[in-house]
């Protein structure tokens, strides 16, 4: 277990695998230094400190990608990645600060159920 | 000298010689993004990328500001910086379908070719669309 309910972070992770057992992975991850605050993973495999280092450049090229089009009034409120078998899920949290990352697996939990179980955690990650 | 008669042919070769049109993958990149555009009347911007170079081969904006050409390059990263992280967690068996990034007001969306050749990027207003459909039409133009 990397997390403790005694911090928000650790309770967010605590909450979303509450709401999503079946999740395959879960992190609540600073974005400036790509460092996780807590995180969780029912995959031997899939190491979500590691994820969450390389889905911070995900996100900071997305900011770059947005200054590129001049939106400098525009923030990201979430990213979703749909591949073969998974979704992973970037919720940007107080302003792009922070941002929790889920992995599941299709065949469990559809998109919507995923963002709004992720979308219930920012107040207490603000 | 150039005779008469055939100097607005010698134009028209040395124009397709110059012009970007004239390259069937351009073509064919210009007719996928007037389809997409035409499909989406609510879109602010489409555009079609070469991967991994990140080149635009074609694109249309309805608003003046925006430049999706500009931002290719960036939007190609993304993709990228994706596939590293698979690649770095064990996931090289998974394939990106599509990105979707909500904003605050636009929806920007990713889809990529089935070869990961060629990225279709659109930007489009939250208020006039949504991610499903969006995504649908993404998905009948690029395979």
């Amino acid at each position: 277990m990397a997390y403790s309910t005694s911090n928000p972070a650790g309770q967010a992770v605590q909450n979303i695998i509450n709401d999503l057992p079946q999740l395959v992975a879960v992190a609540v991850v600073d974005s400036q230094s790509g460092m996780t605050l807590a995180s969780h993973t029912n995959s031997p495999t899939l190491d979500p400190e590691t994820a969450a280092a390389y889905n911070t450049e995900v996100v900071k090229q997305k900011q770059k990608a947005m200054k590129a089009l001049k939106l400098t009034d525009e923030t990201i409120d979430d990213i979703l990645i749909t591949l073969t078998n998974q979704l992973h899920l970037i919720n940007l949290i107080d302003g792009g600060k922070k941002f929790i990352y889920l992995v599941v697996n299709q065949r469990d939990t559809n998109l919507a159920i995923a963002r709004e179980v992720l979308r219930e955690q920012a107040p207490l990650l603000k | 000298m150039v005779h008469l008669a055939s100097a607005p042919s010698l134009l028209g070769r040395l124009q397709a010689f110059i012009s970007p049109q004239a390259d069937p993958a351009t073509e064919a990149a210009q007719g996928t993004v007037a389809a997409v555009y035409a499909d989406l009347p609510e879109a602010f911007a489409v555009a079609l990328i070469e991967l991994p170079s990140g080149r635009p081969l074609a694109w249309r904006s309805r608003l003046p500001g925006l430049r999706p050409e500009r931002a290719a390059a960036y939007n190609a990263e993304v993709v990228r910086q994706k596939h590293a992280a698979l690649l770095a967690l064990g996931l090289g068996h998974e394939r990106i379908e599509d990105i979707l990034i909500s904003l605050r007001e636009q929806l920007h969306l990713l889809r990529v070719s089935r070869d990961g050749s060629r990225l279709l990027y659109v930007a489009v207003d939250s208020d006039d669309s949504n991610l499903a459909l969006t995504r649908h039409v993404l998905r009948q133009h690029i395979s």
